[in-house]
Parts: C-alpha cells; structure tokens; sequence
C-alpha cells in the first residue's frame, strides 16, 4: 500500500514533480560522476607507480647473473628518458629471453635490438636522427602498457654488448619490485586526501541540495499524511521512495557516462597526466555496490528534509547568530598579517610550518563559521538602509534564510581559499624545481664522449662555456697523501679551467680588469682566504687534453674573485688554475664541462637534443632544473587545478539549483506580489540581491583571506618579496564567476511563471 | 469606478469554469458571489481583476478594459486601483505588518510621510496598531487577516477583490474583519467583490449574485 501511495504522490505531483524528480536525477548523476573521475585520477597515479615498480630490476650482489643492465637518466628536451642498456646472455635462446623479458616487452631485447614505449616511438618516427642517436634499430618493438606508467612514458630497453656497458653497471636477476613500492610524482594518498576535499565534499553538499529539493512542499505533504493516519514508518517510505528512486536513475546514468567519457578524460592530460583508461575502469562489484548505496543514501537524506520544520517565529535581531563565530575569522587575519609584516621586517623570522598551518586553519574555520552572522548583519543594515523596496525585499529574505543560503555557499567558498592559497603554495614546489634565475646551468662529462665529438662540444648551443681538466696527481705509487691540505692539493691534483677571458668575465666580472687571454692565473678568492695561496709558484703540473699532456708552471699570476658557491654558472675553485684559452687538441675524456643556457625552455631543448647528438651516452644534467620535481609540480598543480575546477563546478551548479528550487517554492508568495501589482523588475532584482549579497560576501572574503594566507606563506618562505599575484587572478576569476552564476540564476528564477492556481490555499 | 463583466468564458484544459457569466459592480457597491464549490465564482473573480485572462469577453473597469491590456499593463491597473484579500492573509512573510500594509503605496511611489502616517491609522482602526512591527508569522490569523484588509485598501483602490477572507477565521474574528473591510471600504469609497460560501457574510454584501455552472443565474439585494 505504501508503495502505491508512494507512486501515486509522485505521479499526481504533476509538472513540479517531475521536474523536481529530474533536478534531484541530475544532482545524482553530476556528483557521481564527479566522484568517479576524481577517483579515477587517485587511481591511475597508483598503477603507475605499480607499474613502475614492477619494471626496476632486482639486483644481485652474490652469484651468478640473469644480464646485465645499464639504466641511464636521459631526456628528450625536458620530458625524462629512461634508456636501460640490457646485455642478454651470450647465446641465450628465445625462450630465455623471454623469461628475462622486461615488463611490456615479448622478449629481452638482444644485442642490436630494442623495445621501446609507444610515445618513444613517435618521436622517433618524427625525428630520424634520434633513433641512431639513442642506438635504436629502425624497427624496434613497441612494448605494452603492462611495461608503461603512461600512455606518455619515454622508455627504450636497448640490447647491447655487455662491452658497452659501463663499469658501474648492475647484475641483474630480473625485473619486479614490490607494487607498494613504487613511485609517482605525487602519491596516491597524497591525491586521494586532495580529491576528498577538493571535490567530494562539495558533490556530498551538491547531492544534499538535490535531495532536499522541495522540502517545504513535501514536509507540508507529511503534514497531511500525518493528520489522515499514515504511520511514521510509512511517512518515512514515502519521503526516502523519490530518492531512491532518483538514486537508482541517476547512479545508472552516472556509471553509463562515465563509461562513455573515460577515454576522453584519461587522454585529456586535464590533472597534468594522462593514463591508460584501464587504470581508471570502474569495477563491476564497485558498480553495483554504488547503485545500492547511492540510492539509499539520498534516500536518508530526502527522509531528513521531509521532516516538518516549525515555521520560524521571527523577531528582529533575536534569530541572528552570534558574531563571536567570527572571531577566528579575525583573530586569523591578524596573527596571518602580523607574520607577513614580521617576516618582511626581519627575514630571519623562518618558515614555521605548522604555526602557519594553524593560523590558515583558525582564519578558514573563522571564515566559514562567520559568514552566517555577517551575511545577516550585512542583510539586516542592507535592508534599514534602503529605500529601494526591490532590495529591501531581497536583503529580508537573505536575513531570514541566512542558513540555508550559507550553508549551499560553504563549498564554492573552501574552493576559492583552496585556489589561492594552493596555488601561492605550488610557487614553492615550483622554485624547487628550478632556479628562477635568467641563467640555467648544465653540465656535461666527456667521458661518456668518443674522441670525435668531444671536438663538437664547443659547437653546442649554449650562451657559454667553460671546462676544467684535474691535472695528473703527482703522488708516487707508494705515496700516501700528506696531511697537510696544501701538499694534498698538490698531491692529487689541480684543477685547470679552461676559458677565455670574454667568457670569464661574463661569469665572474670581477676578472674584467685583470684577465688577458693566453695567459695562466691562479685564483684567489677574496672572501675564503683559508685555502689561498697554497700552490707554490714555480711548481710544474701536467694535464692531460686532446693533444695527450701539457705541462703548466704555476704563476705569480692571480685572478681575483668572490667567493661564489652556488651562484653563477660554475663556482670557481679556490687554489685553481685558469688557463684563459682552449685546452691544446681539445678536450679529452674526463673534462667536465659548463654551459649557461638562457632559462627558456626551447633553448634547453635545442641544447640537450644537440648533446643527444653527440652520441647515444652523451647525457648532459640541467643542474638548475630537477626534472623529477618539474613533473612533481606539473602532476601536483594539474590534480589541484583539476580538482578546483571539478569542485567549483559543482559547488556552483548546486547553489545555482538551490537558487532556482527556493524560487519555485516561493511561487505562492510570488503570485500574491505579482497580484498586489509588483513589477517583473523588483520581483528580479529582490532575487538576485538575496541570493548575490552573500556570495559577494563569502566568495570576496575567501579571495582576500585567500591572498593574505598564500603571500605570507611565500613571505616567511622567503620565496617572494612583494606580493604574488597569480593565486589572487585564479582566486578572483573563480569568485567572479560563481557570484556571476548565482546572480543569473537569481533572475532566472524571479522569471517563473506563476498562475490562479498559486494562489489557492493548501 | 465602476466594473463589469460581460459574457466571460474561461477554460482549464477541458474543464469549462466559466460559461459566458456576466457581472456589473457599480461604484461603491459591495457584491457577494455566492455558489456552490466548483461553481465558478473565484474564476470569476479572478477574471474580473484581471488575475486570469477570459477565453472570451470582456472586462471593464471604468473605462479602462483589462481583457485588451497586456500583462504589464494589468500590473499597473491592479497596482493603482485594485485591493485584494485572500483566505489566508498571504502576507510577505519578511516584511512587517506596517511594512506589508505600506506596499501598495510603496509600488506607487506615494511620499514616506504620508504612507507612514496612512498605514498607523488603519492599523489603529483595526485594533493592530501597537503590532506594526511584528512579523507575520508572530501575529495570530485573525490579526494577519486584519493587516491584510489594511493593504487592501491603503491605497484607496476602486475595487478590492477578497477571495474567502474569512474563511480560515473563527467567527469572532469573522465578524471583526468583515465589519472592518466593509466599513473601510465606505470611507474609502471602494467597492467590494466578495467571493464566499458562507451566508452570513454574504449578507454583509449590498448584493448577492449567484454563480452556477460557470454564470450568473440570480442577482438578491440584501438592502
């Protein structure tokens, strides 16, 4: 019987019913689906990291050897380059190269072969020269995403003769870590605690706001039921019976959508990777555990919000809540400026993480909490202060419904602050990735070098170079080193840069007035005196360069500079020899060479491709760029900006449907004003003020405390002296657009279409 | 003013509420529809103040005919020379009651003294004038009704049209708002179109017109 009246009340519903029963769909679907594609990208991060786990090789430290390997950190421009040099047993068959596959690959690749990514291979394809270069057939296999972290992954298992590899290479046993022990640009854990707050919360207050669609009518249709005798137990089915059902058709609609748009999200590189869009299937048992606890989930929550509320009996200012909820708002911007102006005063005031942690917390628990009351008082003066009839209406309804108003805005609000403080935080990460300095570093050793291309090295696109040489220890056989560290010095070896002074000067312009070219210095630092002046003029060293060994005197001569650890392009070394041109037959292996490169990233690029060039273990380190870190920050600000994005929507599309459901609810009273002869005009504009005033109000507030938190970070970090503006943009720009949307939904809804029938008595 | 009706026809879907029913309320004049539920008297009613346009006929107000006007020209008519009272006050419920009673004039821009001064007196003489700044919701539904019949004719309207005004009310209450709404509307010179089911509020009416079957059937004068 229940179930039919259930029926019955939703089909004798009519229009309403049905619209409402769509929204309530809708809200389902959106927030499932959200849901899903956020899970989607905490999943996909651990099986890559799974993966990547199970390609490392398992080393062996005692016995016999499986092959041996040479794993070497390449790149291509800025992507990382995993190159794994692997030198399969002499005469082994191809079932033991199989078994000695790595993962992704039918077979260890043999001497001249190779198996490489998909991604690699369309470089290649684009690129002839790099095939020769990174020692590739012209037709190696492709390897499958079992071997992949993702669809983008640079990796290439070259064969070769285990003459090839280089002393310092690993036996190997075979491949496989432990799954747990893999590792990703950002963990797993780390994203999923980032999708909880950044997108679940704001699809719990959206499905929320779905499922209480209506609550007025429908706890005036309990109370009705109520006064004929229907049971408590059966008021309870007839109010959870539209959400279940809504339940159902949503989270069906959900799964089927999400189904359709995992490809087009997987490949969208939207949270700064792509996956492979297995790695983001949704289970079957997880399917149809989510069509039985979504549906009764919105059903406890539509029973909730058909409960009768009392009609609130109003006096002015009575109901208001306290301001006091404020007070951590306040107390928060305060100790957060006080820290911002301390720390500009007197840099030594440090980055104390967890006390700026607190204040964060105690100025966003403020904001949330005050809103309420503010929004109230702002309302209440809006409406003694006008004499506009339009916003006084607005501004009462806004104070008499501040609750429910608030509480559909908290989630847009945490979004904004989580934009703008967020993204003044990844400025962290991001500086640790690279120095932010006009001049990027690189180096290069040339002993991975042949004799020939260590001629071209000088012929590398870089804005500078300079090159030093260890001179030929002089210790005997049976000598041990002295202890004094100037006879040490000496003992085992000098190192001799090689520069010109036009060059020299641009490093180190201090040199400007002494250097000539051809000529032989000693450096002497000006600030670290400990060590100078312990070579002895006169004594004569030998240097090994292209042209086998050159003998150099040590001089008189001194080049004079500050002590530079860390700054520049190359810290000269104290008690160092600069020879101010090219080392004679050029440079011979074990040069170590410095180039300046300007910071763009196509000129660092062009730099490394030309290295690449060089040979296919020519690897030249950017030591002022971790890729590692670049990646971390470019995985890290996509998951936030993708999980912002996702929550704001959200957030959004669920006040602007509480905006346009509180509308409809209000159509009787709507009516009675458009009867009295109230205007289209006020009707609007009261709607928008009520709705546009406390978003105005809590999203402007979330963009203020939003700056002031990230910009003290970045002060007490000591990463930033003026204020940063960037997080304000991203900050303001979602404010904008959420108050934007509610103010047009706020009209939309004031444009209901009322009738007769509005007016007649329930 | 004087209003009239003549030969209004009003369907819903297939439902015929009104069958060509004609009406003519003279200035001043307090008429009673009277009929049985389903009759067509608030159809009626709300055709003749221009709520619900007429499938056919026509409805005059002076000389202004609603049934030719548009929808903002309907507003505008109702702002300035309609009142209206419904069964259940349906009062702005976050407005006061000086506030709720000040909206007619507020809509037609009348000056903050003269409106202030206007809406204590009625609500003086409707015995709720120490109550002006209470929210509907903490006045009883008699005292509501009463700020309602205030707003209706605050403005000194032509016509107020009250659909039930007593229905929801005791009949102590009954009684004071009846008598208030018409004495008020004497002294505001407004006729009154009153729908009601109930006889003797009808006979508080100058006139009673039964409607049946979507017409007018019998016109009774009370005096």
């Amino acid at each position: 019987m229940t179930f039919r009246l259930s029926l019955r009340l939703l089909r004798g519903g009519g229009r309403s019913s049905v619209v409402r029963l769509a929204l309530m769909v809708l809200g389902v679907a959106l927030a499932l689906l959200a849901l899903l594609g956020s899970w989607a990208v905490t999943n996909a991060l651990g099986e890559r990291s799974a993966r990547v786990a199970e390609r490392q090789s398992i080393a062996v430290f005692h016995g016999p050897a499986a092959f041996h390997l040479d794993e070497i950190d390449d790149s291509i421009g800025l992507r990382p380059l995993d190159r794994v040099l692997v030198a399969a047993p002499e005469h082994a068959g191809r079932r033991t190269l199989a078994a000695l596959a790595p993962p992704g690959c039918a077979l260890l690749p043999a001497t001249g072969r190779s198996c490489i990514s998909p991604a690699l291979a369309r470089l290649v394809r684009s690129d002839p020269d790099l095939a020769e270069r990174l020692g590739l057939e012209s037709d190696p296999s492709l390897m499958t995403s079992a071997g992949l972290r993702d669809p983008d992954d640079l990796i290439a298992y070259v064969g070769v003769d285990e003459t090839s590899i280089a002393a310092d290479e690993q036996p190997a046993a075979g491949w496989g870590a432990p799954r747990s022990q893999g590792a990703s640009e950002v963990s797993g854990t780390t994203a999923f605690v980032e999708m909880l707050l950044l997108v679940a919360v704001p699809a719990l207050v959206f499905l929320a706001i779905a499922a209480r669609l209506s609550s007025a009518t429908r706890a005036r249709r309990t109370r009705a039921l109520r006064l004929v005798g229907v049971s408590s137990r059966q008021l309870a089915f007839v109010a959870a019976f539209e959400g279940w059902l809504a339940g159902i058709v949503g989270t069906t609609l959900a799964l089927l959508a999400y189904h359709a748009l995992q490809g087009p999200l997987a490949g969208s590189n939207l949270p700064g990777f792509r996956w492979f869009v297995s790695d983001g299937a949704v289970p079957r048992w997880a399917g149809v555990a989510l069509l039985v606890v979504i549906p009764w989930a919105v059903g406890r929550l539509c029973r909730a919000g058909a409960v009768p509320r009392r009609a609130p009996r109003r006096t002015r200012g009575a109901d208001h809540t306290s301001l006091w909820r404020a007070a951590p708002l306040v107390a928060g911007c305060v100790l957060a400026a006080a820290y911002l102006v301390a720390a500009r005063l007197d840099p030594r005031i440090g980055h104390a993480s967890v006390l700026l942690l607190g204040v964060g917390a105690l100025t966003v628990t403020g904001l949330v909490l005050g809103l309420r009351p503010i929004a109230e008082r702002a309302a209440d003066q809006l409406a003694e202060q006008t004499r506009t009839l339009s916003v006084r209406l607005g501004a009462r309804r806004l104070a008499a419904e501040a609750s429910s108003t608030v509480r559909a805005l908290s989630a847009a609000i945490a979004l904004v602050l989580v934009a703008g403080t967020g993204f003044a935080v990844l400025r962290d990460v991001k500086l640790s990735a690279g120095s932010p300095s006009p001049v990027q570093v690189a180096t290069l050793d040339t002993s991975t070098l042949t004799a020939a291309s260590r001629q071209a090295v000088v012929h590398l696109p870089a804005t500078a170079m300079i090159g030093s040489i260890r001179s030929t220890p002089r210790l005997a056989p049976d000598e041990a080193p002295s202890s004094d560290p100037g006879t040490a010095a000496i003992q085992l070896g000098v190192t001799v840069y090689f520069v010109s002074c036009a060059t020299l000067t641009t490093i180190e312009p201090t040199t400007a007035g002494e250097c000539r070219d051809g000529k032989v210095y000693r450096t002497a630092s000006t600030e670290n005196t400990l060590w100078s002046n312990q070579l002895p003029v006169g004594t004569a060293i030998t240097v090994a360069t292209g042209a086998g060994t050159t003998r150099i005197t040590i001089p008189a001569a001194e080049l004079r500079f500050p002590h530079l650890m860390g700054q520049g392009i190359a810290a000269l070394e104290n008690d160092a020899l600069v020879v101010t041109g090219p080392p004679s037959g050029g440079w011979p292996a074990g040069a170590q060479l410095v180039y300046a490169l300007p910071t763009d990233d196509h000129a660092i690029r062009d730099f490394q491709d030309a290295v690449a060039r060089l040979g296919p273990t020519a690897v030249a380190q950017v030591e002022t760029r971790d890729l590692d870190k670049l990646a971390t920050y470019h995985v890290q600000a996509g998951i936030i900006r993708y999980g912002v994005l996702t929550g704001f929507l959200l957030a959004t599309a669920g006040f602007v449907i509480a905006v346009l459901d509180r509308a409809r609810e209000r159509r009787r009273n709507v009516a009675m004003l458009r009867a009295l002869g109230v205007g289209q005009k006020v009707l609007t504009l009261a709607q928008v003020v009520e709705f546009v005033l406390p978003a105005a109000i809590g999203l402007g507030s979330a963009v203020v405390v939003s700056f002031l938190l990230g910009t003290t970070y970045l002060t007490v970090s000591g990463l930033q002296e003026g204020l940063y503006w960037p997080p304000l943009a991203a900050a303001v720009a979602l404010a904008g657009t959420g108050t934007l949307g509610v103010a047009v939904a706020g009209a939309l809804g004031a444009r209901i279409r009322t009738t007769t029938a509005d007016l007649h008595a329930e | 003013m004087s209003l009239s009706g003549t030969g209004l026809t009003l369907t819903y879907g297939a439902t015929v509420a009104l069958a060509g029913a004609s009406v003519t309320v003279a200035p001043g004049e307090v008429v009673a529809l009277v009929g049985p539920s389903g009759s067509g008297k608030t159809s009626l009613l709300y055709c003749l103040s221009g709520l619900a346009r007429p499938s056919s006929g026509q409805v005059l107000v002076g000389d202004i005919e609603l049934t030719a006007l548009d929808d903002a020209g309907l507003v505008a008519v109702r702002r300035e020379h309609f009142g209206f009272v419904f069964q259940f006050s349906e009062l702005v419920p976050e407005l006061t009651l000086a506030e709720n009673v000040a909206l007619p004039l507020e809509l037609l821009k009348a000056g903050r003294r003269d409106t202030r001064r206007r809406v204590a007196e009625l609500l003086e003489r409707l015995g709720i004038g120490d109550l002006g700044g209470r929210y509907p919701a903490q006045v009883s539904g008699g005292q509501a009704q009463r700020a309602a019949v205030a707003r209706a004719l605050v403005h000194r309207p032509a016509v107020v049209f009250a659909d039930e005004p007593t229905g929801s009310l005791d009949s102590a209450n009954t009684d004071t708002v009846l008598s208030a709404l018409v004495e008020l509307s004497r002294d505001t010179g407004s006729s009154i179109v009153l729908v009601t089911h109930d006889d003797k509020v009808a006979t508080a009416a100058d006139r009673r017109v039964f409607v049946r079957d979507g017409f007018c059937t019998d016109e009774v004068l009370s005096r």
